[in-house]
């Protein structure tokens, strides 16, 4: 069949995209999709590589012109005149096409884009998070430090005494000497403070600004005094490489990102919640390792053994001596972290951190 | 669909037109798995596309006097939008987060201010997507438009806000009207100005009744507490002995354990009425709106999505329950047992679970709403409409929408006007 000899009349409505009124329009096709208003005037000529399918309703069609104003419209719901057009303007099915296929590298580029923001949030942020850190003024510490402190009262405060913090003369004493002695020479930003909490749970934690919490369920748990000594210096190579501000920088570059790619879809603080549970964990592991490196070396310049500690780290954890990895544990008592300890113990080393009276004393701090 | 004969009964004038929206049938469902499954295959990343695919679903299947609705946004612009917007909001964020580590008082002070910023910009991002959304919808080759200027509208939804709490909710039916009529008042088709005569007594009814069963009693509590907290530090033995014995303990009991469901059951009731009358309240020259749908239509639309998100929730947890079973003969227990296993799994059912809901308010609750407001619609009066010619007003850009994705403020997702 010949499109040129077929001069089929058809009826459309015409939108000029200037104004709201329609205008009948009969349709002629031939070389060209030609108009005619009703008086059988010519009206609107469209060469038909022009002309561009537009959304329309079912039962609808609607084209516009890449020529002609960009609102402007032909609509029709004759079926035989669109399966014409169809025919005669090939460019149509094309151009959907072209959109498709614009649409399918939309979705491989957005993939692309998520696995680059991935290897943002797991490699980069950590890496600007370890730059950032050193280069928040120590005041700013020292506030953050001050505003979480209250949070930790009211966690472990316990009615009616509202006394979490263990204290006696002579366990603070022997806090301070262990403290004292661990340090050694080491430079820390801050001068630090070390309280014992009234709770069972055996951990210990660092807040920015150098308060160092030792739990006295840890205390409990330490067969000697080195032990807790080993702890502490973790705790303090903490406070040296300020971890808490570089976690804190950390996890707000990572939820931020998360939540910009997740937008306002429903439940994403919860995908949120978990994604910064199970990447924390990850980075942490290395923050965890730095740590056990300081201890070892404070221990070692002090002259005390470090197999105590590591007897204490594996009694934190039932689980320690299995091979399988704990996703969401914080500090990942793996066997390969107590390895990496194990080789840097020397054993020469045995000096006593505290006397049994000092140790004893320690161990009642929280006894009234 | 039969053709349409443009010619006939031309002579005929009717002095009304109808409002007429197409079944969304299965290209709505299979868009929107389609949609869906994408956006979780890209974390979120496709919605921009999606959106702009599900308006044009929308719009395209609303037919008004026999010509449909088109929207002419796209993805592309609504994502390179969220990027700037992104890019101006980056510094603000960051900025504050800086102010509040500089003390406690002013962490405080710069939270509440954040908090009050955050309403304020989501009011400006609101107002701003809606003029986005407006100017990409074209009927009969005409662009709508929204006038005025978005910071006018947060100042003057910010003031309202203020004056409906401190009056503890009571002037919320003037601020919803005045915010209505701000908001239809500065919309136009081409060179057409729009018109709202939204009152207060529109709604006030169903809003009182809520604000009385829901709003009141809470109040109530909230200020016995306070007056008990403040004599005796919580001591409930303090109280007159006649306020005990009336039954305190019980009312609240009673309150909290069906406030929820009256509430559930109370709230379409309270859209309804809402759309109803603000979709009546607008005209334009001579020609006027009507939105005369039946409140029970709203109600059906709740009920069906209910009754079909409970039951997929089932259908899902049978499913997820008899996957589990299955992994933990197959698996050895030791991955069984991990932790990390059971997050994974957990994780996938989560976001299964979410996607599936998200199809079904999709397809039944949005696009229900949709059809039986649409389909009940009428324009009185019309003829001084097709007297419309384009307005002078350029296509805005796409950051309008942006800055309402970038705040979370919802209007980022929204698929209706």
């Amino acid at each position: 069949m010949s499109l040129n000899k077929i001069e089929s009349v058809y009826q459309g409505l015409y939108f000029d995209g200037k104004s709201a009124k329609a205008t009948k329009v009969i349709i002629t096709c031939g070389m060209l999709l030609e108009m005619q208003s009703e008086d059988g005037r010519a009206f609107k000529k469209w060469q038909w590589n022009d002309l561009r399918e537009e959304d329309a309703p079912f039962g609808y069609f609607r084209i516009s012109n890449d020529n002609d104003n960009p609102l402007a419209r032909l609509e029709t719901t004759n079926r035989q005149l669109v399966d014409m057009i169809r025919h005669a303007a090939p460019a149509l099915e094309k151009k959907q096409q072209l959109e498709r296929s614009g649409r399918n590298k939309v979705i491989a580029l957005s993939a692309a884009a998520i696995v680059s923001l991935l290897a943002i949030i797991i490699y980069g942020i950590p890496a600007i998070a370890t730059r950032i850190a050193p280069l928040v003024p120590l005041s700013w510490e020292a506030k953050l430090g001050e505003m979480i402190e209250p949070q930790i009262a009211e966690i472990f405060k316990v009615k009616p005494l509202n006394a979490y913090i263990c204290s006696s003369p002579n366990g603070d004493a022997a806090v301070a000497k262990m403290a004292k002695m661990i340090r050694g020479s080491a430079e820390l930003p801050f001068e630090p403070r070390i309280k014992v909490i009234r709770h069972k749970m055996k951990n210990a934690f660092a807040l920015p600004g150098g308060t160092i919490y030792l739990m006295q369920g840890l205390i409990d748990a330490a067969k000697s005094s080195e032990g807790v000594a080993g702890v502490l210096a973790h705790e303090m190579g903490h406070v040296k490489s300020r971890d808490s501000i570089r976690k804190i920088a950390e996890s707000s570059g990572r939820s931020f990102i998360l939540s910009l790619l997740l937008g306002d879809v429903t439940g994403s603080t919860v995908v949120i919640f978990a994604g910064e549970a199970l990447l924390g964990a990850a980075y942490s592991r290395d923050i965890e390792k730095n740590a056990d490196n300081f201890a070892i070396a404070r221990l070692n310049e002090a002259n005390i053994s470090a197999e105590s500690m590591i007897e204490l780290f594996k009694s934190f954890d039932k689980n320690a001596d299995k091979k399988e990895r704990n996703l969401f544990s914080s500090h990942p008592l793996t066997r390969e972290r107590i390895e990496h300890l194990r080789d840097k113990v020397d054993h020469n080393k045995n000096q006593a951190v505290l006397t049994k009276q000092e140790w004893e004393a320690m161990r009642n701090i929280c006894i009234k | 669909m039969a053709e349409i004969k443009y010619w006939e009964g031309a002579e005929k004038k009717p002095t009304y037109w109808v409002v007429r929206v197409q079944r969304g049938g299965n290209t709505l469902s299979s868009l929107s798995i389609r949609g869906v499954m994408l956006m979780v295959a890209t974390l979120g990343l496709y919605r921009f596309w999606f959106v702009s695919d599900l308006r044009r679903f929308f719009w395209s299947r609303t037919l008004v006097d026999d010509s449909p609705l088109e929207y002419t946004g796209r993805g592309l612009e609504l994502f390179v939008g969220f990027l700037i917007a992104v890019l101006i909001l980056l510094p603000l964020g960051l900025g504050l987060f800086g102010l509040s580590l500089i003390s406690s008082t002013v962490a405080i002070i710069s939270n509440i201010g954040y908090f009050i910023l955050l309403t304020f910009l989501g009011q400006y991002a609101l107002y701003r997507a809606r003029r986005y959304r407006l100017n990409r919808t074209v009927w009969r080759g005409l662009r709508l438009h929204l006038t005025g200027s978005a910071w006018l509208y947060a100042f003057k939804a910010m003031g309202w806000f203020v004056l409906s709490i401190i009056t503890i909710g009571l002037a919320w039916p003037w601020a919803s009207a005045s915010l209505e009529r701000h908001k239809v008042n500065n919309t136009r088709y081409g060179n057409l100005k729009l018109h709202s005569t939204a009152k207060w007594s529109d709604i006030i009814k169903p809003y009182l009744l809520i604000w009385a069963v829901l709003v009141f009693p809470l109040l109530v509590f909230s200020a016995i507490g306070l007056w008990v907290y403040t004599q005796g530090a919580g001591n409930l033995q303090l109280l007159p002995r006649s306020l005990q014995d009336s039954g305190m303990n019980e009312a609240i009991g009673l309150y909290f354990s069906t406030a929820p469901f009256i509430g559930l059951i109370l709230y379409p009731w309270y859209r309804a009425v809402i759309m109803r009358t603000y979709f009546s309240r607008i005209n334009a020259k001579t020609a006027s709106l009507k939105a005369e749908f039946s409140t029970g239509l709203i109600y059906k639309v709740w009920i069906k999505s209910a009754l079909v998100m409970s039951l997929v929730t089932m259908l899902l947890g049978l499913l997820g329950f008899m996957l589990f079973t299955g992994a933990t003969i197959i698996l050895p227990t030791a991955i069984v047992q991990d932790p990390a296993f059971l997050a994974v799994v957990g994780g996938i059912a989560y976001i299964t679970w979410i996607a599936v809901n998200y199809v079904v308010s999709i397809t039944i609750y949005h696009f229900g709403i949709w059809f039986y407001v649409g389909n009940s619609m009428l324009i009185q009066n019309p003829e001084c409409i097709e007297e419309t010619v384009a307005g002078a007003k350029d296509p805005v850009s796409g950051v309008s929408e942006g800055f309402a994705d970038a705040l979370d403020v919802g209007g980022g997702f929204e698929i209706g006007l």
